[in-house]
């Protein structure tokens, strides 16, 4: 009864209404390609799974650069994120093997810090253009050696 | 109209909003999923026809290493997989008090009853010590317990001089599961042999408890079970010995397949302009100096790529290639100090 009302003495806003919400639907899509897009370009916002000394598993999204440092009675180990990488910029363990295995970016690559038994995974997805099978050279999921 | 406008803008906000998180989400909520949550698992059975098509991740810190393994199964089956690596952690450790080689190494030479798997792994050793002309030796444990890699520790040399005399694998006697070290100062060390067996029963286990999607990578040690789950062959990486950690001199497609690479690179440390590495040449008790700078064997048994990797290390290129050219169903990929590769089978990797 009250919607009927209402269509017949406001039918000009409800054509009104109907416009801009074909126009908002629209501007929707068009932000949703660019959000789609802009996941892809940030390699769909990576997600590194740290597991420290004493088993806890801190998650640390890449699309922001920040830098933590995390503690536990093994050591320390500070991580950096930058450019949608993640790698360890500074340990108390003695031969800083983990400083020199670099940036990771890739679902499954893993930097291990054996002394602090601390260990940095980029979570996997299961849609394979996610897993990175780019050009990037370490594409593989496992490394042997 | 204002109120409808206002109402239509933000009906499309949330729209965009939805779009953009729902996305999100359902990539998070996929992420999840491989990263094998416990909670995501309830209704899947090990005995189901049709494996489970999600990876589920599991590590730990075992041998001295990093363990990590995913498995298309259920949880139940990697806790079995856990309490076996603990039991071989707890049963071939040199240095836990109580393991069999523990109790072998303190024995002085009475006989010593040890497990199935011990002794079985012990018998497999000497094959690999007859093999290689005495090259690789398990009984370098009178020589290895003397290096810490760790924490850079050098040996005093008369010390090392005196501990190579006690390194003979022929004193090594295997009856059943009883036993003995002919030298009373003979010590066991299992290192480079134990976690290429323990590859091997993580297959056989995942296999018996039909998983047939997994891969097993045991600090490097890495078996391919099967395929991935959609499908494709596993890619698995051969380490650049030259090159940081995680750039790769090769890849292979693996199938039912173990890569296993031993190099200097692995462990070691530098001390007065010398870098002194974790394998041990049992004729002089030092690092072995070799021409290669890595060896990688590709084989059905991790155990046996496992052993063979650090025989060519140490026998060096010719010798190695002759060796595994006569073992059907190995093939080696060598790197030389130059980081020239030499395959026995140029089709099993493709280099980077």
């Amino acid at each position: 009864m009250k919607a009927t009302d209402g269509a017949t003495t406001a039918g000009d806003g409800a054509t009104r209404r109907s416009v801009l919400l074909g126009v908002g639907v629209f501007v929707a899509a068009l932000l949703a390609q660019a959000g789609v897009m802009l996941f892809g370009a940030l390699r769909k916002g990576q997600t590194a799974l740290i597991t420290d000394g004493d088993g806890a598993v801190h998650e640390l999204p890449l699309n922001s650069a920040k830098r933590v440092e995390i503690t536990t009675a093994l050591g320390s180990n500070t991580v950096e994120v930058a450019d949608g990488q993640i790698r360890i910029v500074d340990s108390t363990c003695k031969n800083k093997d983990c400083i020199h295995q670099g940036a990771i970016s890739n679902p499954g690559q893993t930097i291990v810090c054996l002394p602090n038994r601390f260990v940095i995974r980029i979570k996997e997805s299961d849609s394979p253009e996610d897993n990175g099978n780019g050009s990037d050279g370490n594409d593989v999921d496992a490394v042997s050696g | 109209m204002d109120l409808s406008r206002r109402h239509a803008l933000a009906l499309s906000v949330v729209g965009v909003l939805s779009l953009l998180g729902g996305g999100a989400l359902a990539g998070c909520s996929r992420a999840a999923d491989a990263e094998g949550e416990p909670s995501a698992d309830p209704e899947q059975e090990p005995a189901s026809p049709t494996q489970p098509a999600e990876l589920k991740v599991f590590s730990t810190f075992l041998f001295d290493t990093y363990i990590e393994i995913k498995a298309a199964c259920d949880q139940a089956l990697l806790d079995r997989l856990n309490e076996r690596l603990i039991f071989f952690e707890n049963t071939f450790s040199r240095t836990r008090e109580g393991s069999d080689i523990f109790t072998l190494n303190m024995a002085g030479g009475a006989p010593v009853e040890v497990h199935e798997e011990t002794a079985a792994l012990i018998s497999q050793s000497l094959v690999f010590s007859e093999l290689s002309g005495g090259l690789f030796d398990i009984s370098i444990g009178a020589v290895s317990s003397l290096w810490d890699f760790k924490e850079g520790i050098l040996p005093d040399a008369t010390v090392l001089a005196e501990a190579v005399t006690h390194v003979d694998y022929r004193g090594i006697e295997v009856n059943g599961t009883t036993i003995t070290l002919a030298d009373p100062a003979a010590r066991l060390d299992l290192g480079g042999i134990a976690k290429g067996y323990a590859a091997d029963e993580m297959v056989r286990l995942l296999r018996e408890g039909g998983c047939e999607s997994a891969l097993i990578n045991l600090g490097g040690n890495v078996y391919a079970l099967g395929l991935k789950p959609d499908g494709t062959p596993w890619s698995v990486g051969v380490q650049d010995p030259q090159q940081p950690r995680g750039t790769l001199k090769a890849v292979t497609a693996a199938h039912d397949l173990s890569v296993v690479t031993s190099g200097p690179y692995e462990r070691g440390f530098e001390q007065d302009g010398v870098f002194y590495h974790h394998i041990l040449d049992p004729r002089t008790g030092y690092p072995v100096q070799t021409d290669l700078a890595s060896a990688t064997i590709f084989s059905d048994l991790s155990c046996e790529g496992d052993a063979l990797t650090t025989c060519c290390f140490l026998m060096g290129q010719t010798a190695a290639l002759k060796l595994v050219r006569a073992r059907p169903g190995v093939d080696a990929l060598l790197v030389d100090l130059n980081g020239e590769v030499l395959m026995t089978d140029d089709t099993i990797a493709e280099l980077r």
